[in-house]
């Protein structure tokens, strides 16, 4: 019998490695430890990452998009079409509070259009939340400027941290008497430093910040629950 | 015909639209049939059952080892966990002014129906099969069920247990559906699945099944009198029953010993346009025909890796309060029936 030569034994390793090469599956991404890589840091990994799930990313936006997009525009003619009784459905409020109401076939009547969200979830849930914390410490001057409505971002943070409802979030609006008399020292609202804060207190965002109240600075004084705030510190802190 | 075995009766006369239609996909079957043979290589590969590499050859040296890694499932389950995650929502938003309160509206109704579709839970069967073969096929349609439901009653003053069955709706509302790629086939000539002259949906149905949907209106009547969907259902009954006899990759894997799939049941194909819709019992009894339900059969395409094929429909078997005529009606329907 004539001996292998040795490419023979390495040929595995290559119609695998191509198999990755081609799928956009890599050793880390299915959890195996990547060789050959400098991937010693976290940098390395996260772009790593980053650039191998852009292609599933891809094609799980194709497949999405191509097929439940049409689904819903098709269950959405459906609706109008063969609607013929009306549906009881419950809406869930602020504090989990259940509401239910009757929708009848003559309330669905009418032109719209149609938006498939929800689908980005190639992205790891970790750098989503990452992604939410940053986006509530960067808008935080702004929100207490009035500039931004805290209730997007909260959306955006209860999306990350898969809150079904991001009413929850929200503290009641206080009553007119109640209001807090707004900052007239010359001090940032905020009580603290912001990219544009006072001497001494490092920006909101940056390094050494965390993008969270500085000890003794006070809190910020945004509209956030107070559990999301504290879960965003120790997030923060990590 | 080859790839079945049948006690179907071929002797009577055919509809000629029947005629018509099976020498119009006639073609795409074809293109089908060789199709068949790559999907049944993309299991094997998938399963690593060795197969595809011809374990059962000659040539194959007793040295050789008969050990192979699934490495493509590792490869394609890693796939698909990343790609499907989360929960797709749709978000309706009016397109006038005067529909924004109606958008509402849809869109609690549209949350609810996904809600009771378990739509999120067919994600990731429409995904693997895209996935493993290169191409998903799924179809929508109006579910309407009726059927028993078992109501417990408990009396106030004694507290008397009793309970008793009465006949309810199950289902009235939007349905998706994931459809075996071995079952499902188009125009060869398309471009993409919407410039497709048709798509056929293949089913096999039992006797049961068939008397479900049945119209049993005797005489010749109108769309809206029928009881049911299908007609000359008798007549198809009498052909006798089909068997499929060649299995494909995933059901040889799953099944090694099985052989009689599809025993005594009766091959219904559907034959989708943009506007009609016709369905052929055993490939020789007509038994629909008409407008398509909706306006359109939308479609949607997907490949492996990059675009690809894949089709939705609106299913002739469970739709209700259709729009359409059948070969024996006249006019377009108003009421809803039960499916």
């Amino acid at each position: 019998m004539q001996p292998l030569p040795p490419e023979a034994y390495r040929e595995e390793d290559g119609l695998i490695a191509r198999m990755q090469l081609i799928t956009g599956i890599s050793p880390s991404l299915s959890g195996v430890q990547p060789t050959g890589t400098d991937q010693q840091t976290a940098t390395a990994a996260s772009m790593m990452t980053e650039s191998s799930s852009r292609l599933l990313h891809f094609k799980a936006t194709q497949l999405l998009q191509k097929i439940l997009a049409r689904t819903f525009e098709q269950w959405a003619s459906d609706i109008q079409q063969y609607m013929t009784e009306p549906v009881w459905v419950r809406i869930v409020g602020a504090g989990s509070q259940q509401v239910f109401r009757k929708v009848s076939p003559e309330e669905v009547q009418g032109d719209f259009d149609f938006k498939l969200v929800g689908i980005d979830e190639s992205m790891s849930q970790q750098q989503r939340r990452n992604d939410a914390i940053a986006l509530v410490n960067a808008t935080a001057p702004l929100m207490q400027m009035g500039v931004i409505n805290p209730a997007a971002i909260a959306r955006k943070l209860a999306d990350a941290f898969d809150i079904d409802n991001p009413e929850e979030l929200l503290q009641p609006a206080p009553a007119p008497g109640q209001q807090q008399a707004a900052p007239t020292n010359g001090q940032s609202p905020l009580g603290l430093g912001g990219p544009m804060g006072p001497p001494g207190q490092p920006p909101v965002g940056q390094p050494g910040a965390g993008g969270l109240p500085v000890a003794g600075a006070g809190p910020i004084q945004t509209q956030l629950d107070p559990r999301v705030l504290q879960a965003m510190q120790q997030r923060g802190g990590a | 015909m080859s790839n079945y075995t049948d006690n179907v009766d071929r002797t009577g006369p055919v509809d000629p639209l029947v005629v018509d239609i099976l020498r119009e996909q006639k073609q795409g079957e074809e293109e089908h049939r060789r199709r068949i043979k790559r999907f049944d290589r993309a299991y094997d590969v998938y399963r690593a059952t060795g197969v595809d590499v011809g374990f059962r050859k000659r040539n194959f040296s007793p040295w050789q080892s008969r050990l192979r890694v699934p490495y493509a499932m590792q490869v394609i389950d890693t796939a698909l966990v990343n790609m499907v995650s989360g929960k797709p929502h749709c978000e309706v938003h009016p397109r006038s002014p005067d529909h924004v309160e109606n958008a509402k509206a849809f869109q609690m109704v549209v949350d609810y129906y996904t809600e009771r579709d378990h739509l999120v839970e067919k994600i990731p069967m429409i995904m693997q099969q895209g996935l493993i073969y290169g191409v998903t096929v799924g179809k929508t349609h109006w579910l309407y069920q009726e059927g028993e439901k078992i109501v417990v009653n408990y009396d106030p003053l004694t507290g008397q247990r009793t309970q008793q069955s009465v006949n309810a709706t199950l289902r009235d509302g939007p349905s998706f559906e994931p459809w075996n790629v071995y079952d499902a086939w188009w125009d060869p000539e398309g471009r993409d699945i919407d410039s497709v002259s048709y798509v056929c949906l293949r089913s096999w149905l039992s006797k049961a099944d068939l008397y479900q949907h049945a119209c049993d209106v005797p005489h010749e009547h109108e769309r809206a009198e029928c009881t049911g969907i299908y007609h000359n259902v008798e007549e198809l009954i009498k052909t006798g029953t089909t068997r499929r006899m060649d299995t494909t990759a995933q059901e040889r894997f799953l099944m090694q010993q099985q052989r009689l799939l599809r025993k005594d049941k009766y091959e219904l194909l559907e034959f989708w346009r943009d506007d009609r819709v016709t369905v052929i019992g055993n490939r020789r009894i007509l038994m629909r025909s008409g407008a398509s339900p909706t306006a359109r059969v939308a479609s949607s395409t997907w490949t492996r890796w990059s675009s690809g094929r894949g089709s939705s429909g609106r299913s002739p078997t469970t739709t209700t309060s259709a729009p359409s005529r059948c070969s024996r009606c006249r006019r377009r329907p108003t009421g809803k029936r039960t499916a």
